[in-house]
């Protein structure tokens, strides 16, 4: 009896054992499984700003450019072609013989449709500020179009990046409710379901008009604990885990990594009516001078960051200047500064949040004690991502020094600049005319060498007198089998059509 | 004579109370536990020499026993996720947990026994209006209640104890009123008010000290059961924020490594547990010895 038992316990493990290894090669190369870091809030593309849904939703649209892999330049997608008729008014061709997945024909009219759909104040896009230098977009024959700017407008193609082309007559025949559950594209996968709480799932498009993809199912299923995503990634439940913590890399088959363009800055208060230290210039140099960016980056972040070059950017960005060094980690200096700024310990509020973006409360901890090493009077308060908006967005409520991150998916000078500094941005600290009215002529300079110029001026300036602690720029950090092959793309887009299986 | 006889009884009576309390281990060995935990806590700079909020960014998640930079003592429980002495936390969080876990008690205590009080002394309308309330109060869990008060208020130690005080009284506010409802007809009661002694008088000096046994169990076991309800608030998120510490809050921001850095976990969980457990066996001694119904001796 015993011996029966023992046998048959035997048989089980040899059982275990054998399948186990014969999973090890893949049976199916045609279909992936990835975990995003929560679930999508909509299928409605040209909405919101929503990290869990682009990554879907990327494969089920096209846009008119996109940008190119390596030189990060606009390339013609479904325009093929763009002529410039005056400083505001740009000329587009479309694209022939493209088809929406429900059969129909894509046509000028439904291009001209989606790009005043995502500009439109009834839409209210969350990356509205991305696409509103738009005025408008109007049809000229069957497959020519023009995009009219308000201001002449260096960034157009970079902008048509960002918006997914629909169908006219599809969207106008859903209700609003309808259009989150729903999506039809002209991309190189299908939508097939969204199981809420559980998963997406789309398919190759059969009648794409670009090459065929090696993968043709794709399951996006929602993970948010980070540790979870990881077994999952491990027991092959999974093939790619998205945004992995840097500490899981030993224990990840296969890491996929590349620059993206986050970049965390810690904002400094100038607002002339407000009481803050740092409307001091030598304060403000002094806090960079005191915090050491590349052990940051290091330790923290196990070198899956690269401290910022004492400017907002690094090297590729439009306006990106070389000649720029980083700022010393040099605590003497700092106190030195201090001292001859007049500060007496003065406190100094530190308004931050967590759990947002990659170890941003450990960032926050990590600054403030650099900071008070160097004898800053810091006083750390971590809020609510709702309540850390409204103090980043009021400016009556700004604190001494705020932690935020810019993202800046044109990776464009213009982007950090616009957002941070010019005095009507919601999120600037800062009312100096002159760097506004900078800002604003490099903004609308559309001869590329003028503008590299003029953006590498501000940034010397911004060096010299600094309007935030520049802190570091985030990679972009991936788990996926150690079969799956892929480069990740330094625009941060997961397009499964770049990714397959080896044998 | 006959004071004589009272010192003589009560010193017996210490004597065979100690006698008690040394012959049940379990409760004995708690108690020395909790306070030489409670010692290490208060008096955190005498045990350790490192500052809770200094990071060392070099020396992150270093195992126990790691030595400590230049003539630091060692890391004996190791770092954190920012090179911190992970002792030196858990015993400066322990004030914030501990804080949080005994003030909501006390608010707790102070409303629920007036209300029980008021509604088994009483009875009639009141006892029906407090105690419906009680009902639909416990009828809501704890910790969902704490989160949406959190949510709204924002997070913070001050808006956890806000948070958790709104639903610690019903249980002190049921016992004291099963209590009076005892009392209340007792002839003590009885006689008190045939030689006209006012009712606020009674309430506090004859009826409260005769409940006080069973308050006491209550008090001590919910301590133990709010330092829980801060470390689970603490760890989702919703409770003490850095750079303040507690031990949910270190066991929260360490699960992220668990993998790398066990340690990180073990040790808080280790000690949330070992304080919650003595003071259950704190809180069943009390209620065993002051019990008259209790059988054991």
């Amino acid at each position: 009896m015993k011996k029966t038992l023992t046998l048959l316990l035997t048989a089980i493990i040899c059982l275990g054992l054998v399948m186990s290894a014969s999973a090890a090669g893949r049976a199916d190369k045609e279909s992936i499984t990835i975990a995003l870091q929560g679930e999508l809030t909509t299928l409605d593309a040209q909405y919101p700003d929503d990290g869990n849904m682009r990554p879907i939703t990327q494969n089920i649209y096209d846009t008119l450019y996109v940008l190119e892999k390596e030189t990060l330049e606009p390339k013609p997608w479904l325009a093929t072609g763009m002529n410039l008729v005056d400083s505001l008014t740009w000329e587009f061709k479309l694209r022939e013989g493209v088809k929406f997945h429900d059969g129909s024909p894509l046509t000028v009219e439904d291009v001209v449709f989606s790009i005043n759909r995502n500009i439109s104040p009834e839409l209210n896009s969350q990356f509205l500020n991305s696409v509103d230098a738009i005025d408008h977009a109007e049809a000229v024959d069957a497959n020519t179009f023009r995009i009219v700017t308000k201001e002449p407008d260096p960034l157009l193609l970079k902008r048509l990046t960002l918006i997914p082309i629909l169908s006219k007559a599809f969207t106008e025949a859903h209700t609003a409710n309808e259009l989150t559950l729903v999506a039809n594209g002209t991309g190189p996968y299908k939508f097939v379901e969204w199981k809420s709480g559980s998963h997406v799932k789309i398919t190759a498009n059969e009648n794409y008009w670009g090459e065929a993809p090696a993968i043709k199912n794709a399951t996006y299923r929602f993970i948010e604990e980070k540790l979870t995503a990881l077994s999952a990634l491990q027991a092959g439940e999974v093939d790619l885990a998205v945004n992995i913590l840097p500490e899981y890399v030993e224990n990840t088959p296969k890491v996929f990594t590349n620059t993206s363009f986050e970049t965390y800055w810690v904002r400094f208060n100038q607002i002339p009516e407000n009481n803050s230290v740092f409307k001091n210039k030598d304060l403000r140099l002094a806090a960079n001078y005191a915090i050491d960016f590349n052990t940051i980056a290091e330790a923290l972040f196990l070198g899956y960051a690269t401290p910022c070059q004492g400017q907002m950017g690094r090297d590729g960005y439009v306006g990106y200047n070389p000649n720029i060094i980083e700022y010393p980690y040099d605590v003497e200096k700092a106190k030195e500064l201090m001292k001859a700024a007049g500060y007496n310990g003065e406190e100094i509020e530190f308004v931050s949040q967590r759990g947002r973006w990659l170890k941003d409360g450990e960032l926050t901890e990590a600054i403030a004690s650099y900071l008070l090493e160097a004898g800053f009077n810091v006083k750390t308060k971590i809020l609510s991502w709702s309540e850390w908006l409204n103090v980043l967005f009021d400016k009556t409520k700004a604190p001494d020094i705020i932690l935020s991150s810019n993202s800046n998916d044109f990776f464009d000078m213009d982007r950090p600049f616009s957002a941070c500094v010019l005095s009507t941005s919601s999120q600037s600290a800062m009312n100096n005319p002159e760097y506004d009215a900078a800002i604003l002529a490099a903004r609308q300079e559309l001869d590329t060498a003028k503008r590299q110029a003029m953006y590498e001026d501000l940034a010397a300036k911004f060096h010299e007198d600094p309007f935030a602690l520049y802190t570091l720029s985030i990679n972009d950090l991936h788990g996926g089998a150690a079969d799956l092959n892929w480069t990740p793309r330094r625009d941060t887009r997961l397009y499964l059509i770049e990714m397959s299986f080896s044998d | 004579m006959a004071k004589k006889n009272t010192i003589k009884n009560t010193a017996k009576k210490k004597v065979t109370l100690w006698k008690r309390f040394r012959n049940n281990k379990a409760a004995l060995i708690a108690c020395i536990v909790l306070i030489v935990l409670l010692t290490m806590i208060f008096a955190a700079s005498v045990f350790t020499s490192y500052n809770v909020n200094t990071s060392d960014l070099r020396a992150r998640l270093s195992p126990p026993g790691t030595p400590g930079r230049a003539g630091n003592s060692n890391h004996i429980l190791g770092t954190d996720q920012l090179g911190r002495d992970l002792f030196a936390r858990l015993l400066y969080g322990g004030r914030a947990s501990l804080r949080v876990g005994f003030t909501v008690t006390v608010i707790g205590a102070i409303i629920g026994i007036v209300l029980g009080l008021s509604a088994g002394y009483f009875g009639g309308w009141t006892d029906m209006i407090i105690m419906r309330l009680v009902d639909i109060w416990s009828s809501a869990p704890t910790l969902l209640i704490a989160m949406t008060v959190v949510m709204i208020m924002g997070p913070g130690e001050g808006n956890l104890i806000i948070a958790l005080s709104i639903a610690s009284w019903t249980l002190f506010c049921r016992m004291a009123r099963s209590q009076a409802l005892v009392m209340r007809n007792s002839p003590m009661v009885e006689s008190g008010h045939a030689i006209g002694v006012s009712t606020p008088q009674i309430m506090s000096k004859h009826v409260a000290p005769n409940i006080l046994s069973p308050l006491v169990t209550t008090f001590v076991i919910e301590t133990a059961h709010f330092i829980n309800a801060e470390a689970n608030l603490s760890f989702l998120g919703f409770g003490v924020q850095p750079p303040d510490t507690s031990w949910g809050l270190i066991l929260g921001e360490g699960r992220k490594y668990l993998v790398q850095a066990p340690w990180i976990v073990i040790y808080p969980g280790l000690v949330i547990g070992i304080t919650v457990l003595c003071l259950n066996l704190i809180g069943d001694w009390i209620r065993d010895e002051f019990d008259p119904l209790a059988v054991k001796h």
